[in-house]
């Protein structure tokens, strides 16, 4: 039998690392909630250590708000800027020698990250937000894919606003007009690389000294080689098919990825 | 040591009590051995002695011996002293709290104890009659910081030695714990303090660790006059007759001294060159920590609970255990442990599941 890259216990015990390793975002100030029942949900006994789920919820707060461009006038109202970071991912493992798409989506679960910032008033009403999510695209399972109305969709890509955004009548747009957005390709992210997405977008030199470590960069490599690894592989097979010959290539995922099925 | 301590001990062997007497008695700590006695007149002689003592001693079997007249357990003697210490029973009680410690020469007790954990409260400490023996700080340790804690509003600084502005750079929540918990009996303080705070690391750490961390054998030359520049960051609080050192304020000290390095992202040997660049004595002084085997990380955080060798988190296996409290760490053991269970049931049970595959999956990787 072939190899397994990457079981469920490799990632849990990564991830648990990871969460370890934040604990010294204290020293900066910066206090992240939700880690303990990621901890948890980590500890839990897997019966199948081929196929894994993990759903979580994070919120990270003490974002330095001078740092983020916010006009002054909307500035001036905000209070505290939080970032909630939501992932649900369902991943498989795979061989050493197949590239293929190991995140699954199907009729009983979705991929999907969001990253959603509030900006919290004086009276701590979370007036102001804004989200961007990264989705993997919603095929029809049974027939032809509809293709979402005509518009592209790249199998993994990043979008602003949406229906975390319009689905409350309430919410006071202000004068920006918000339209859909255009998909943007990019290569899945899970837990261990959305937190790291956030805290290199959030929080900048004040996380340098964890984000540079080796610890750090070592678990952030290992995520990378398990999903950005096939992802690139695919796209560059696409054009380069000769020089994988001795890899497995799933089907299709190079088109999926580009948005052209 | 400015008070003479007195403790009183029950034991139906005298002959073995004898001996722990003559090895623990010192010039502030008298024993005083006594035979068990029926319940009635022990509890008598408690009450009218009260003055004549600091803390008392019980022998885990009072009933053992032929001629015993005990017709007790040292648990419900201990249980009824704790009563008797913050309420009158029939109109008399104790005038103050003092420690209660339990001890027994039969093999096996601990075990036995431990299985049965319902009296687990009730003693402040649980010894082997050949290691009570050299508890003598401990003991001392003990009746003052029964001492410390009897006093109304006592403030946390007063308990853990550490000022206001120190406390805020260490875990929040052991100060919200003590602050909660100080004002009820001291045996409840110290025996909190001595389970999840003192012998646990994370908060605070024992030389193993700190040595680990700095990266350095407990062998190096330089080692003495390191540790003495490091004795501000030393746990000076209650129950410290044993040495440990504040985790936080050596990290804060390294990153301030340390060009804003963080430690525990440095291997050892960073770490010994930003040390000898500090202290020009401990140039060649300090001797490197070695790899375990199977290990590839020298960032060295914390030792393997089996065998003591230094272990990066990395490296490590994470023992399947609760951390009762945030300021605690985690248990990792080494791989050689895990492979070889030696000390499986004694020192850990179980690694956490993902732990147990990840180590099965690095079988079938180097077989």
């Amino acid at each position: 039998m072939e190899k397994v890259a990457f079981k469920a216990s490799n990632v849990f015990s990564d991830i648990s690392r990871f969460i370890n390793l934040l604990k010294d975002l204290k020293k900066s100030k910066i206090q992240v909630e939700g880690l303990d029942s990621l901890m948890t949900e980590l500890n839990k006994k897997l019966n199948d250590q081929n196929n894994w789920k993990l759903n979580t919820k994070l919120r990270f707060k003490n974002i330095n708000k001078k740092d983020l461009k916010i006009p002054e006038q909307i500035l001036q109202n905000v209070k505290e800027i939080i970032l909630e970071l939501k992932i649900s991912i369902t991943e498989k493992s795979y061989t050493v020698n197949s590239i293929c798409d190991s995140i699954i989506q199907d009729r009983n679960v979705v991929y999907g990250v969001q990253f959603v910032t509030y900006g919290k008033t004086a009276d701590d009403l979370e007036k102001y937000k804004m989200s961007w999510h990264l989705d993997k695209h919603i095929r029809n399972y049974d027939n032809d894919d509809g293709r979402g109305k005509g518009f592209i969709h790249p199998e993994y890509h990043f979008n602003m606003g949406g229906f975390v955004l319009t689905k409350s009548n309430d919410f006071n747009f202000g004068n920006v007009l918000l339209t859909n957005t255009p998909r943007i390709c990019h290569p899945p992210l899970d837990i261990i690389l959305s937190i790291d997405f956030v805290l290199k977008n959030f929080y900048g030199v004040r996380v340098k000294n964890l984000t540079d470590s080796n610890q750090y960069k070592k678990i952030i490599s290992t995520s990378k080689q398990r999903l950005w690894r096939p992802y690139f592989i695919c796209v560059a097979n696409h054009w380069e098919s000769k020089r994988f010959d001795d890899l497995n290539i799933e089907v299709n995922f190079a088109e999926k990825i580009f948005g052209e099925v | 040591m400015s008070k003479h301590i007195t403790y009183l001990y029950f034991d139906d062997t005298p002959r073995t009590a004898d001996q722990v007497k003559e090895n623990l008695e010192s010039e502030s700590l008298s024993i005083i051995v006594r035979r068990e006695e029926p319940w009635k007149e022990i509890i008598a002689y408690l009450l009218d002695n009260e003055a004549t003592f600091d803390g008392l001693i019980l022998d885990w079997r009072l009933d053992a011996s032929e001629d015993s007249n005990a017709d007790f357990s040292s648990e419900a003697l201990a249980q009824h002293c704790r009563r008797l210490q913050v309420d009158k029973v029939n109109g008399r009680g104790f005038n103050k709290s003092f420690p209660i410690i339990l001890c027994s020469s039969q093999p096996g007790f601990k075990s036995i104890h431990q299985k049965d954990t319902t009296s687990e409260d009730l003693f402040d400490g649980v010894f082997e009659k050949n290691h009570l023996e050299d508890k003598e700080d401990f003991l001392l340790s003990l009746i003052e910081s029964y001492e410390i804690l009897a006093k109304k509003n006592v403030k946390v600084e007063e308990i853990i030695s550490l000022s206001e502005t120190e406390q805020l750079k260490i875990d929040n929540g052991l100060i919200r714990k003590i602050n909660e918990i100080k004002e009820k009996q001291p045996h409840e303080t110290v025996q909190f303090l001595n389970k999840e705070v003192i012998n646990k690391n994370g908060v605070l750490i024992g030389e193993d660790v700190l040595l680990t961390r700095l990266g350095i054998k407990n062998d190096s030359e330089g080692w003495e006059f390191l540790k003495n520049e490091l004795s501000i960051f030393r746990y000076k609080g209650v129950l410290s007759s044993v040495e440990r050192w504040w985790s936080d304020l050596i990290e804060e000290w390294w990153s301030e001294n340390f060009d804003g390095t963080t430690l525990k992202f440095l291997n050892a040997q960073e770490r010994i060159q930003y040390l000898e660049t500090k202290y020009e004595n401990l140039k060649d002084s300090l001797n490197e920590q070695e790899l375990s085997f199977g290990a590839d990380s020298k960032e060295f955080w914390t030792v393997c609970r089996a065998t003591g060798v230094p272990l990066a988190e990395m490296d490590g296996f994470i023992i399947d255990e609760h951390q009762h409290y945030s300021w605690q760490d985690k248990g990792y053991i080494c791989l050689e442990e895990a492979k070889d269970e030696t000390f499986r049931g004694e020192s850990w049970n179980a690694l956490l599941p993902y732990e147990e595959e990840r180590l099965k999956s690095y079988f079938e990787d180097n077989v």
